[in-house]
């Protein structure tokens, strides 16, 4: 028996547009500027974005740049090749499952995509009379391509993981500005895991 | 271009070259009405405007933007003024050999102009002659190219 493969898409959704987010002024008072800054790319999506809003958004996406073909190659227009598995708004995270052979074209229809609806008026109201209108700015990243859900479910968790650790050492050595430049730039994570490591080993050493 | 070198019984040398991967594709395309259009509307002349508008919708229905950014170069259009009666709308146009297949494709499974306001009825396109060669595609019935 033949199996019909399919690839896993790990998607983050990223605002890094400044006026994109909601002013949050009155609970990041407290927080430096890199807090929030990381905290306002990864700011949570709208729930007027629902799944099978996502999948029609990156259909009709894949049948702008693609055309016909492209619906060809993703299933057909009413087979649903294209299906949000995983959606969730308050992480902005979403896992998508697409046909091995069109997994290019799905990427390639997400990294065209640019609009979510927005946070405001995302209500029930808009869902139920037609779609809210695409007014968020965002940028849509692809974390990891996979060939079971498995592997993209831990990848998504280890990732939130690594995001909570960049988060709280930059609580921790907020006062030293010099180190909160060098772990926006993406070794915040790793930094926080070595030294896990070390306390570890110092640990060990002192035992003996 | 290769060439290869054949030993010829006597001292002359024979040379072939066989030219491959040539860069173009240079397709014939009829445009064909539905059999009830008018024939004051059969026998309208034929516009590059109205043509390219033709062509590029063929190629965005079936390929989306990857296919309306093919470069097709119109080589040739007839008949350029109006006719006295009802005849045969050819063009002539070249596209790049990597892309022929999809334009063939396109343009032949394409039915428009009917959902355009000062429609005419519907129209398509009909691949009469493709070839990499221009001359070769001539030699038949297109010795009219580049003459009238």
């Amino acid at each position: 028996m033949v199996r019909v493969k399919h690839r896993y898409l790990l998607v983050n959704i990223l605002y890094p547009e400044p006026s994109a987010s909601p002013s949050s002024s009155s609970t990041a008072v407290s927080k430096t500027h890199a807090q929030q800054s990381q905290l306002r790319i990864h700011a949570p999506t709208s729930d007027a974005l629902t799944p099978s809003l996502l999948a029609r958004m990156i259909r009709d996406e894949v049948a702008e740049i693609f055309g016909d073909w492209g619906i060809g190659r993703l299933g057909g227009v009413g087979a649903g090749g294209v299906s949000v598995k995983y959606l969730s708004s308050a992480t902005s995270t979403a896992i998508i499952r697409c046909p091995r052979a069109s997994y290019r074209l799905v990427w390639t229809a997400l990294t065209y995509m640019d609009r979510v609806p927005e946070i405001n008026e995302g209500g029930k109201s808009g869902r139920r009379g037609g779609q809210a209108p695409l007014t968020r700015p965002c940028v849509f990243r692809v974390l990891r391509v996979s060939g079971t859900i498995r592997k993209a479910e831990e990848e998504a968790v280890r990732r939130a993981r690594r995001e909570i650790v960049r988060l709280r050492a930059m609580d921790e050595v907020g006062v030293l500005g010099v180190l909160v430049g060098g772990l926006e730039r993406g070794g915040g994570g790793d930094l926080a895991i070595v030294d896990n490591k070390d306390d570890n080993v110092e640990m060990d050493s002192g035992g003996d | 271009m290769t060439s290869s070198k054949q030993k010829a019984p006597t001292e002359s040398k024979i040379l072939s070259f066989t030219a491959r991967n040539p860069s173009w594709t240079y397709l014939k395309l009829q445009l064909i009405h539905q059999p009830n259009t008018s024939p004051a509307v059969r026998s309208a002349a034929l516009d590059s405007l109205t043509a390219r508008t033709h062509l590029t919708s063929a190629l965005y229905q079936f390929l989306g933007l990857f296919g309306a950014s093919i470069p097709i170069d119109i080589l040739k259009i007839t008949p350029e003024t109006p006719q006295l009666q009802p005849t045969d709308k050819i063009i002539w146009i070249r596209v790049p050999r990597q892309d022929a297949q999809a334009v063939v494709t396109a343009v032949s499974s394409w039915i428009g102009g009917a959902d355009q306001p000062d429609s005419e009825g519907s129209v398509a396109w009909r691949v009469c002659a493709k070839g990499n060669f221009l001359g070769a595609l001539v030699h038949g019935n297109g010795e009219d190219l580049f003459t009238s």
